[in-house]
């Protein structure tokens, strides 16, 4: 059986649909359920096992990035949001999904309601659409199994990216952190454009304390193809482009529980 | 409310005066309508005259474009007419709608059809720059999305002309916005637009020149995949209901067709502040995702945009040939206050209007309630051939549809064109090259304009398989952009585009086939297949004074010789012949632009190349027809103050099989990297080349060749080819076996070092640092974009 992803849009969600392309390739069953649907009850969340919210601007990212969507998700879909944390289920919040996340709450601490940190404005100031080399940390996030230690190649496009906590939730997260921004030798960077938001200590990714869920800045969903790399022709490629695995590993996770 | 014009009883002085800052339209025009209802027996409501001026103004009839056309005394076949024979004579197999929808259509692969429009906004972008860009693009979106029933829109693409950012405060005209202001707020606006849309903008470019102080060229395209089963344009059916589906209405955009007719003067920027409208993008998604889900479900008879005009433009087009009764107080509305007139005109954004049959109105409803989407049934689609709308029982506009389409009095225009009497220079040798090579390189016309492409999103829908700036550091151009539509698979569209404003003032035909040319070679330099590629014209243009459209004569005749030539058609166009300030002391022409856009289809994306080096050691040679002392109009004399005369001209005669052989050479899996020559010559086209690779080259000039005419010459159709095999000694014959019969020169190799050195007859005649050429490069727009 292959697992059911809910791929959720609303206004203002765009990158929906390579994010499906992304999780069928995976081996995933998608489908792209508006948020009305879930509001309605024509659709409950707990008839899926993946939960993903795609990039894009939703609400057009008015108040703060991400924001409404998350108000919309802690006030009228609490209930089926605890149920599906509670059985276990993956969630991967790309881009704006993952400024979603952080202002739910579940990211970092997985506590609806609790917002503990932030992304804000990039320090450039502006929007930014380049490919970064990302450090995969040795979280215990059931995305990047296999992945510690290596470089993944990603694009970043975003205005509003830079991760911001305050010093203890920093310290106390330091062991969830995912994905930094790094140099092509690995080494995590303040340096801009290889940080391209200004992150603090370079945090590119995050999972919650379960490794259930992740969430992350850069496009994987934008990878899953050689040739949507930007020097594809220049590069003898072995293996799977980078973006893959991250939903793979999902679809394995949910197979194998 | 509603008033009525006595114009049965005006005199000419009058008519004109009714006209002026609102109407746009000339005292002939006015003298019909004043014919129209003295035969009728009444006078027009406001919103009749409304309508009647949308109708027919120059931006939504292009009355010069269909004119009949007397040039030096002789007459020729109308504009249009010409561009359209060209097609029909191509009768290109792969064109399945041209100039009869919102977009042209070509097919795709496995049932797709893929589409492309091109538009301007230069009026609304003068006088409010972030939103004139944004609705630009909002406005193109459309285009697509109502192209046949329905598209789905994968890529935005964006061409600027402004005066320098570094023009005096004192050059710029009485009402005119300074260029440093207008290209940060119009790439803002581009940026915002398709970045919240989620449509990527990858290809595009920014000319400069001290003319376009009084009006910069802002234009915008779109391309969009949609089922082929389902590419035609769509016909209403009497009975059928008109549903506006989107924003609502206000007062933003009132008058913007109109207005946007007419010449820019030191007023427009107050009277006419009304006619741009506010963009909202996020709207505009969510009724795409509402519009593709109902046309999936075979819901929409016919769909068009709500663009200039408003209803009055989208209602009476649709309906014309069946008629179409609107009951307008149905119309959700922003805030109350408005007159029926203004609601019927109103150019509010992100609205569509759709022709559904009545038993599908439930269902399609219901679509739209999913996704946040208002839907209004406004009226329906008659038999009468009459254009009735109602405001709370009242009739304010009751028109003939005949007359409304067919009532504009016919032009005749008068065209002359002499050739300009410009001169050319006697440049001595340069002295200091690597001097000149680093000025080349940081001109405004040649400089790199990554700052902006950063803003712009041009990886969202995971499809870009070129991407505009690439190579080892990510900042060397691509001349196209690849993308792959169909997720997992490898079938690809290719877009691409070029202008040179320079050009056309020396000589607009050889001006705008360098334009056409360039479009076609930045495709081919990327993989395109020549066959399968097709065109799209954006004529921007001072207004038709005898001169100007003796220019725009021989820039149409132009493209339909390119065409011809190369069987590419020109499927989709657009001209807008409002280039020119006017005060009472001052005429400003605008320079003529001529975009020629191009796109096409791809069956494999693996087979393409990108401009950057891929390794030492390889030989480079030159595909291409050029006259090296064919200077005029470069940025070369440009740096020496002169525009000169002798300017590059394509020849027809070589370019198609130049073209067919590259893309040739390119399928084979032959060439590393393909770049076209265009601003800056083989000189800049050879540094960015070096850019990309990490690593320099080695050019041989040929004995008794001129070594700057041949480093800047900027003759479009040419490429620099690194080849895959053939270094060293067999170089030059692998080169020649693959470009049998086209001209085509080996000029060097690639080198480890960072370094381009040009030599002639086995003497060095200087080297020069990549970095030192890349700092100039990167220099101005760092300056602007910061």
């Amino acid at each position: 059986m292959k697992p059911k992803v809910c791929v959720l849009r609303t206004d203002g969600t765009n990158c929906d649909l390579e994010t499906f392309a992304a999780f069928e390739k995976a081996g995933g069953d998608c489908r792209l359920v508006h948020i009305n649907r879930l509001r309605n009850k024509e659709e409950k969340l707990a008839d899926y096992q993946i939960l993903a919210i795609p990039g894009g601007f939703s609400y057009g990212d008015d108040v703060h990035a991400g924001k409404i969507l998350a108000v919309e998700l802690t006030s009228f879909l609490q209930e089926q949001l605890v149920e599906f944390l509670a059985a276990g289920k993956p969630i991967l919040g790309i881009c704006n999904g993952f400024q979603v996340l952080v202002r739910t709450g579940i990211l970092p601490d997985r506590k609806i309601g609790e917002v503990s940190a932030a992304l804000v404005g990039n320090d450039s100031g502006r929007f930014e659409c380049r490919w970064v080399t990302l450090f995969t940390e040795n979280a215990p996030c059931i995305f990047t199994e296999g992945l510690a230690g290596k470089c993944l190649n990603l694009p970043v496009a975003h205005a509003e990216g830079k991760f911001y906590a305050g010093p203890e939730t920093l310290k106390k997260i330091a062991g969830q952190v995912v994905f930094r921004y790094a140099g092509e030798n690995g080494r995590p960077t303040q340096d801009y454009p290889l940080n391209p938001n200004g992150s603090l200590n370079a945090i590119a990714g995050l999972c919650d304390p379960t490794g259930l869920v992740l969430g992350l800045m850069p496009h994987p969903e934008r990878f899953v193809e050689h040739t949507q790399h930007p020097n594809w022709r220049r590069r003898d490629f072995v293996g799977e482009p980078h973006g893959l695995a991250i939903f793979r590993n999902a679809v394995r996770y949910v197979k194998n529980a | 409310r509603t008033q009525t014009i006595p114009i049965r009883e005006m005199d000419d002085e009058q008519l004109l005066e009714l006209s002026r800052d609102k109407l746009f339209l000339n005292l002939e025009e006015m003298r019909a309508i004043q014919d129209y209802f003295r035969a009728s027996g009444r006078d027009p409501t406001d919103c009749e005259l409304e309508t009647i001026a949308q109708t027919w103004s120059e931006h939504c009839v292009h009355k010069t474009f269909k004119a009949r056309l007397i040039v030096n005394g002789e007459e020729k076949t109308p504009l249009l007419k010409r561009l359209q024979q060209a097609t029909a004579e191509i009768s290109h197999p792969l064109v399945l709608s041209a100039f009869v929808d919102n977009s042209g259509v070509m097919e795709f692969y496995h049932g797709w059809a893929i589409c492309g429009k091109v538009e301007t906004h230069n009026s609304p972008s003068a006088i409010e720059p972030y939103g004139g860009a944004m609705t630009g693009s909002g406005g193109v979106f459309r285009d697509i999305m109502g192209t046949g029933q329905g598209a789905r829109v994968i890529a935005s693409t964006d061409m600027f002309c402004f005066a320098p950012p570094d023009t005096p405060r004192e050059d710029i005209p009485p009402g005119c916005l300074h260029p440093h202001y207008l290209l940060r707020r119009v790439v803002a606006g581009v940026r915002d637009y398709g970045n919240r849309m989620g449509i990527p903008t990858n290809n595009g470019s920014v000319h400069f020149h001290r003319d376009f102080r009084a009006k910069p060229t802002v234009i915008v395209g779109a391309y969009g995949i949609l089922p082929k089963d389902r590419c035609q344009k769509g016909k209403p059916r009497p009975g059928d209901l008109a549903l506006v589906i989107g924003g609502r209405t206000g007062r933003d955009g009132i008058h913007g067709a109109t207005f946007s007719s007419g010449e820019m003067t030191e007023r427009t920027i107050e009277v006419n502040a009304s006619a741009v409208q506010i963009g909202h993008p996020i709207e505009e998604k969510r009724m795409s995702d509402a519009i593709l889900e109902a046309g999936a479900a075979g819901l929409i008879r016919a769909i068009t945009d709500c663009g200039a005009g408003g209803f009055s433009s989208a209602l009476g087009e649709m309906g014309a040939q069946t008629g179409v009764r609107v009951q307008l107080e149905r119309a959700p509305l922003k805030y109350s206050g408005l007159k029926p007139w203004e609601i019927w005109v109103s150019e509010s954004q992100e609205r569509m209007v759709l022709a559904v049959a009545p038993e599908n109105l439930e269902r399609i409803l219901e679509i739209c309630r999913g996704f946040n989407v208002e839907a209004t049934v406004l009226g329906e689609f008659t038999g009468d051939r009459r254009l009735v709308v109602t405001y709370q029982g009242e009739t304010v506009c009751d028109l003939d549809m005949e007359f409304l389409h067919h009532g504009l009095p016919p032009r005749v225009m008068r065209a002359s064109w002499q050739e300009p009497a410009g001169e050319e220079p006697a440049l001595a040798l340069p002295e200091d090259w690597a001097t000149l090579y680093c000025r080349v390189m940081g001109h405004l016309n040649v400089c790199s304009k990554e700052p902006i492409v950063r803003m712009y999103d041009h990886g969202v829908q995971g499809s870009n398989a070129l991407p505009p700036y690439g190579g080892t550091a990510g900042d060397a151009p691509n001349d196209a952009v690849l993308l792959t539509p169909l997720y997992g698979r490898r079938e690809a569209v290719v877009i691409s585009h070029g202008l040179n404003p320079v050009l056309n003032q020396i000589d607009p035909y050889y001006g705008s086939l360098w334009a056409a040319a360039e479009a076609a070679a930045n495709a081919v330099a990327a993989g395109a297949d020549p066959r399968e590629t097709v065109l799209i014209d954006n004529f921007i243009w001072p207004f038709p004074d005898e001169e100007s459209l003796g220019a725009l004569d021989r820039a149409v005749d132009a493209c339909v010789d390119f065409a011809r030539a190369t069987g590419m058609p020109f499927i989709s166009g657009k001209d807008s012949l409002s280039s020119t300030y006017r005060t009472k002391d001052l005429v400003l022409k605008i320079p003529p632009v001529l975009c020629v856009s191009a796109f096409g289809r791809l069956p494999d994306v693996t087979k393409t190349a990108s401009a950057d080096f891929k390794r030492a050691g390889s030989i480079l040679v030159l595909v291409g027809k050029r006259n090296p002392a064919e200077m005029g109009g470069s940025v070369y004399y440009d740096l020496a103050g002169y525009l000169g005369k002798n300017l590059p001209r394509v020849d027809l005669g070589t370019l198609p099989r130049v073209l067919a052989a590259v893309h040739r050479a390119i399928a084979a899996g032959k060439v590393l990297a393909c770049h076209d020559i265009s601003e800056g010559g083989l000189a800049a086209c050879l540094a960015e080349m070096c850019f990309g690779g990490g690593m320099g080259a080695r050019i041989d000039i040929p004995a008794g060749e001129r070594p700057d005419f041949f480093l800047f010459n900027e003759t479009a159709g040419c490429f620099v080819v690194e080849l895959a095999d053939g270094g060293g000694e067999d170089g030059g014959k692998a080169a020649e076996e693959l470009f049998a019969g086209v001209p085509c020169l080996p000029i060097g190799a690639t080198l480890p070092e960072q370094q381009i050195v040009v030599c002639q007859e086995g003497k060095e005649l200087f080297r020069v640092d990549l970095n030192e050429l890349k700092e100039a490069w990167k220099k101005p727009m760092l300056k602007v974009f910061g």
